[in-house]
């Protein structure tokens, strides 16, 4: 055996030929782009990822100069990057926007409560100002309750209706017009799929748009990391060394959507491009117009054979609002308000002191976490 | 299960089959098939002037009638898989009930199609269709004709042209190719084994099926395609549509009320077994005896009540990894198929109510290599949303390795790509295609392909009808 030098460490000398970014061709490769399959150094990485957000932010027109943005903030991967570049870009490029973190507090003990810990500690590293509205005082239930009330297989349907509404309260209490997500290009293409396996023809055709508004509300909604590969969000937040919370929230995701996403990563292995193809299909996604029904006359008013008689029924108005709330509905009382009657009616009329029987599986998760023998 | 169900439609004979939720016995189990592919086959007045037998009336005269029966000829292409056997089957049925109905008029002509590729599938083809001619449709035989054609048929066109890709602008370019300058014409094997992966090679063999079967119905002025695709085979190609980029086509796709508007608008497509699962397809295989004819495929039993246990016929499950994106969305369907099982039927209905999308390329052009109608510019739409521009050098070390890096074998092959690319770039001219044909593109040997610079001439070069021989006679 021959001596062999021991290693500079910081200088890996030996980078073969065929380890190097296939983009500058000097430096190690270290990521493999989902995208283009392309090998890639850290720096080029960096590079790439920034300007795609930065040519996506700046094609869509998605900010005016001077204007407030709420980042939704949960503290997870997405939502850590996008305030992080978003605050890079904005210095790099003078977009001359202000950003504000948002965060909901859903009331999941042992989930949500850590990660607003990383929120408040984002706040600092970031130096951007925080604010956090809580389910708890927008409708005086919290994620756990609902659960022990609801059961935990619709926890996803009261969340998503809840949050949604939460988010742009939370905006409009900050006087702020636009709230960005983090929503990525796996989650849209995974909407995209869900949408057609559901056969959901009413969000087909908008379930790629990269801003919704309505012209009832003041409030608009971005995706800037449409077209970013959760891969690479992750690698990008693992070698920036940024601070994000990983734990997947503990109340079981929808199970239908479970084989969507099933699905979604064995046709990654196959191709891993897809994720793009399939917003590439969303986006050219359009209906046939509506055939006109053959219904008699708007006048007329059908008795049907058990003497009940149907409403005229209004379609779809934008702007409509709820009756009770005031938030936007495409229905008289708005679906969050729906939600609220049926958990009010079954909410037990006593309570034990001090009770945290109601705390989720979370709660169960943390404590068994810690410990030990 | 001991108790001996009955059927749910007649109430005498016992059920052989389930399906929907009813037993069936294995008559009832065949008109309720069979009535599903009627229905389809009468859904408009252009469709039932193809099957129904025109009679002189208020409008036309007895020439006229004769006249529309005759030229009534639709197209079926037979791939032996267990849809098209039955919808033969049943267009057989109705055929036979029309010559005893209408005392040896028919409203309609079938000509078969096969389109086989090399020749191990050439013979096995034409066995089967010998057995089927001298068994099944013995009575009929004279109300068909048959046609065999090679899939090599697709580059039977005067002028090749050669597609590159250049991966870092997503630009494809064509250069033409004279015949002295490969010595020989590109065939579909060679092509074939260039794909890097089984997705790309099923979907260029679709591409050129697709295109040698349409092509043969134009020359051939048919009124109509019979395809055989069943609700579930509908389903994959919508998911797989989408996974592949290719939503924009779902519409035409489906469309059975419109002519063909990506070959001459001169026939129109038709899915008479949209309404039908493949799983009651195969259970129909099984009650009557389709078996023996069917090519490569073994038809599932889910349906039937007493499983025929011989048939340890399964193919070993394959591997994610190897698997196309049809085969991918097939594996979801039959996973999910016992908990949602409307999910196949709510998929082809989504896909029924999707329109061609609005147009955003400035003038009205078709895909160089599917013929598709092109409603974007995928190249563009792509170069938006990825950077492939690098981050400078910095160190002394960057320069460095660079350089090493450009003296490499690497360095050098990477040269020869681009060489080839920038050849293209200078004599080439841009060709249009699809989002699909471009990721079909970058997944082929040196993303270069050799293409028939237009639709293939099926009827000029080979038409072989095919004679049966009688084993009576």
């Amino acid at each position: 055996m021959s001596h062999t030098p021991p290693l500079d460490p910081k200088k890996p000398k030996n980078v073969k030929v065929s380890q190097l970014c296939e983009l500058c061709h000097a430096r190690k490769a270290l990521i493999k782009r989902p995208k283009n399959l392309q090998k890639v150094c850290k720096l080029c990485f960096f590079h790439v990822f920034e300007t795609e957000i930065h040519n996506t932010i700046v094609s869509n027109k998605l900010f005016v100069e001077g204007e407030k943005v709420a980042v939704g903030a949960s503290g997870g991967k997405d939502s850590t990057v996008l305030a992080y570049l978003l605050k890079l870009l904005n210095e790099r490029h003078n977009y001359g926007i202000h950003i504000v973190l948002l965060s909901i507090d859903e009331g999941i003990v042992g989930y949500r409560d850590d990660s607003l810990a990383t929120v408040k500690r984002n706040k600092e590293q970031y130096n951007l100002p925080l604010e956090i509205v809580s389910y708890r005082e927008l409708y005086d239930w919290t994620m756990d309750e609902i659960v022990a009330c609801a059961g935990v297989r619709n926890s996803c349907t009261y969340c998503g209706v809840f949050r949604r509404q939460a988010l742009d309260r939370g905006a409009a209490k900050l006087g702020i017009k636009h709230v960005v997500t983090g929503h990525n290009a796996d989650d849209m293409a995974e909407t995209v799929l869900m949408n057609i396996l559901r056969g959901d023809v009413a969000r087909l055709e908008k379930s790629t748009a990269i801003m919704t508004q309505s012209s009832g509300s003041p409030i608009k909604r971005s995706k800037p990391f449409k077209y970013a590969y959760q891969k690479e969000i992750v690698l990008y937040a693992h070698y920036k060394k940024l601070d994000y919370f990983s734990t997947e929230c503990t109340y079981a995701p929808e199970a239908f959507r479970g084989t969507a996403r099933e699905l979604m990563k064995n046709l990654e292995a196959v191709r891993p491009s897809c994720i793009i193809d399939i917003i590439h299909s969303g986006e050219s996604l359009r209906l046939l117009p509506k055939k006109a029904k053959r219904a008699p006359p708007t006048s007329h008013v059908e008795v049907r054979s058990d003497g009940s008689i149907s409403l005229p029924r209004q379609g779809f108005v934008d702007g409509n609002r709820c009756e009770r709330c005031g938030y936007l509905s495409s229905n008289k009382i708005c679906k969050a308000c729906m939600l609220l009657e049926g958990l009010q009616q079954n909410r037990a009329k006593m309570a034990i002191d001090s009770d945290v029987s109601v705390h989720g599986a979370a709660k169960l998760t943390r404590t068994l976490e810690k410990l030990t023998f | 299960m001991t108790e001996v169900q009955s059927c749910k439609r007649c109430r005498i004979e016992k059920a052989v089959v389930v399906s929907r939720k009813e037993p069936f016995c294995s008559e009832c189990f065949c008109k309720f098939v069979s009535l599903k592919q009627r229905k389809q086959m009468m859904s408009d007045q252009y469709f039932q002037d193809i099957f129904k037998v025109m009679y002189q009336d208020k409008v036309k005269t007895a020439e006229i009638a004769e006249k529309m029966n005759a030229e009534s000829r639709v197209l079926v292409p037979l791939s032996f898989g267990s849809s098209s056997l039955v919808m033969l089957n049943v267009l057989n049925d109705v055929l036979e009930e029309q010559l005893e109905v209408h005392r040896g008029k028919t409203g309609f002509s079938i000509e078969i199609l096969v389109c086989y590729f090399g020749a191990a599938q050439e013979k096995s083809l034409k066995d089967r269709l010998r057995a089927l001619m001298n068994t099944r449709l013995l009575k009929t035989k004279k109300l068909y004709k048959i046609h065999v054609v090679d899939i090599e048929t697709f580059f039977n066109s005067s002028k090749h042209i050669q597609v590159h890709l250049e991966d870092t602008s997503y630009i494809v370019r064509k250069i033409n190719t004279f015949s002295n300058d490969t010595g020989s014409q590109p065939t579909v094997d060679v092509l074939l084994n260039r794909c890097v992966n089984r997705s790309a090679r099923e979907d260029l063999l679709n591409v050129m099926r697709t295109a040698v079967i349409k092509q043969f119905a134009v020359q051939g002025q048919y009124k109509a395609i019979l395809w055989g695709h069943s609700m579930t085979r509908l389903a994959d190609e919508i998911m797989a549509s989408v996974v592949k980029g290719r939503a924009a086509q779902i519409a035409s796709a489906l469309d059975n009320e419109s002519f063909d508007v990506e070959f001459d608008e001169s026939f129109k497509n038709l899915h008479p077994m949209r309404d039908v699962l493949l799983s009651e397809i195969d259970a129909f295989c099984h009650i009557s005896n389709l078996l023996p004819y069917i090519y490569e495929y073994y038809p599932q039993q889910t349906l039937l009540i007493e499983k025929n246990s011989e048939s340890g016929h399964s193919p070993s499950p394959k591997m994610v990894r190897n698997m196309t994106i049809n085969e991918l969305a097939r594996q979801y369907f039959d996973n999910i198929e016992g908990n949602y099982s409307n999910v196949i039927s709510t998929v082809v209905r989504t896909g029924a109510k999707l329109d061609r999308p609005l147009n955003t390329v400035p003038t009205a052009s078709r895909c160089g290599i599917c013929y598709t109608m092109l409603y974007r510019n995928g190249p563009e739409w792509l170069r938006h949303i990825t950077v492939t521009s690098s981050y400078p050098l910095v160190t002394e070390e960057d320069h460095h390795l660079y350089s090493t890096w450009i003296n490499s074998e690497h360095g050098k092959s990477r040269e020869h790509y681009l060489e080839l690319a920038s050849e293209f770039k200078v004599n080439g001219k841009e060709l249009a295609t699809c989002y699909g044909c471009l990721l079909i593109l970058g997944e082929v040997k040196d993303k270069n392909i050799s293409w028939p610079e237009s639709k293939p001439d099926i009827l000029k070069d080979v038409i072989e009808d095919f004679v049966i021989d009688d084993d009576e006679e």
